[in-house]
């Protein structure tokens, strides 16, 4: 619950706040609720300048002085207006923490949860733990990938829960972890915000990259992470690929249930990094194998 | 220049089929009736060692060599993998003693293992069974703190051996940035 209170409003102001903020609370992804007078809530509306409790946002309702303009969070005229009261509300929403794929990795995590339908991008998806499969409701893998990749995390929730029948068919599916993989890889801000750049990590087990994204440059990300711990700027250099690429390879590989461990301990050597394919000891063998990603003389 | 791969792991996971699949000559094979129904049902095993071969065109090759699956046999596993790139460990893991074989052979060639050059392939997985047994492969790593490769594969498919000298080769190629060559 996020509490808004209100300082100074007689007794029928609150009562149409706590009308407004009803009527407002079911249009709001957060479940906003009016709790009365005091100075403590998420939002606190107030008729002029006070100082509320840390962590409360300063809503003054009214003219105010542009000192006090300055000292709150913002300024809503009396009476306030519905429609510019729910606008207050998403801008001071706390952002989720999570991301989209960490959303359904979320929902997934269970296995003996029940099955989940959710409305994504205007298309049914069913998110079955049971057998750690996701389904739509028509197109194919690629639809199941955009449809859930459009829809918020704050809207992956069993309480956006909607009822289908047991016989209803479902167009095609994809198993969760390709699901996530796919989800997180395209969540590249998320990840360059998350992920840091000069800190050493290391993969506790082995990312299964050749179903999920079957990538030379993926495939040798994940055995130099697998192998010991290193920078992204390291691994970056390494495989010859963006430092947000790897950051995302990161985020990825966590989402997809991956254990990622942070380590203080800078194991790696990297002594005059040079682009892989420049190694030609080995290409006289990776040519005769006829490379599983189409890699010849390196390339 | 000849580079050496070995295949390990218990009887019965595929070690001979998974040379033939890729070998350029005859596997050399040195099979001897089964006695030991009790580990494995098939007719014939590996009593020393198999051996089989990619060769190129500028004379290079790549020697396979098969170990041998019984833990008798388990004194001749050194001197078999001393010098190989690497190993490739096979399991069959409609054995119930899977994950236990696996922990076996990474501890009998826990050297191949440290330096990342041993990579699994899991042989006669169903569709619906990877997931669990992904997470079997995984909560063995971790206890072992080792994040070895693992390919879901069937060893008479060239294809899918040749994912697991792949990833041999990358890591070898690794080997070469990481030590500055």
């Amino acid at each position: 619950m996020y509490s808004i209170k209100s300082y100074g409003f007689g007794p029928q102001e609150s009562d149409v706040i706590k009308k407004q903020v009803r009527l407002i609370s079911s249009r709001t992804d957060l479940p906003w609720v009016y709790e009365g007078e005091g100075l403590d809530g998420n939002i606190v509306l107030a008729k002029q300048h006070v100082d509320v409790l840390p962590g409360a946002k300063l809503v003054i309702v009214g003219t105010v002085s542009p000192a006090d303009a300055k000292a709150c969070a913002a300024v809503l005229e009396y009476p306030i207006r519905i429609m510019k009261f729910l606008e207050l509300l998403e801008k001071f929403a706390p952002k989720s923490a999570l991301s989209t794929a960490q959303a359904v990795a979320k929902i997934l995590e269970d296995r003996n949860a029940p099955d989940l339908v959710l409305l994504c991008n205007q298309v049914l998806v069913c998110f079955k733990n049971g057998n750690s499969k996701v389904y739509i409701e028509k197109g194919g893998k690629k639809d199941i990938i955009e449809a859930v990749s459009k829809t918020s995390a704050s809207a992956i929730t069993p309480k956006n829960k909607i009822p289908v029948k047991d016989t209803f068919s479902w167009s095609s599916c994809i198993s969760s972890k390709t699901l996530l993989w796919s989800l997180a890889r395209r969540e590249i801000g998320y990840a360059k915000s998350n992920w840091s750049t000069d800190k050493p990590y290391k993969l506790a087990s082995w990312p299964q990259v050749n179903e999920w994204e079957p990538n030379p440059q993926i495939f040798k990300l994940a055995t130099l992470y697998s192998r010991q711990s290193v920078t992204v700027s390291e691994a970056a250099k390494a495989c010859q690929l963006e430092e947000d690429q790897v950051k995302s390879f990161l985020h990825a590989c966590a989402t997809s249930g991956i254990s990622v461990k942070a380590s203080e301990v800078h194991e790696t050597a990297l002594k005059g990094v040079r682009e892989l394919q420049n190694k030609q000891s080995l290409n006289w063998l990776r040519k005769k194998i006829n490379s599983y990603f189409g890699l010849v003389n390196g390339n | 220049m000849a580079i050496k791969v070995i295949f390990v792991g218990p009887m019965g996971a595929g070690k001979t089929t998974a040379i033939a699949a890729i070998s350029d000559i005859p596997p050399v094979a040195t099979e001897a009736r089964n006695h030991d129904k009790t580990m494995h049902v098939k007719a014939t095993t590996t009593v020393a060692m198999d051996y089989g071969e990619l060769s190129l065109d500028d004379g290079n090759k790549l020697s396979l060599y098969g170990i041998p699956g019984q833990r008798q046999f388990s004194f001749i596993w050194p001197i078999v993998s001393k010098g190989a790139l690497g190993g490739i460990l096979l399991l069959d893991c409609s054995m119930s003693d899977w994950a236990e074989q696996f922990k076996f052979y990474i501890d009998s060639f826990r050297s191949l293992a440290n330096s990342g050059a041993m990579v699994v392939g899991l042989n006669r997985v169903e569709e619906d069974d990877k997931e669990t047994v992904s997470g079997v492969i995984q909560d063995c790593c971790e206890n072992l703190e080792l994040a070895l490769p693992y390919f879901f594969m069937d060893p008479r498919d060239p294809q899918d051996v040749n994912l697991l000298l792949e990833a041999l080769v990358i890591n070898a190629e690794l080997d070469h940035i990481l030590q500055g060559e």
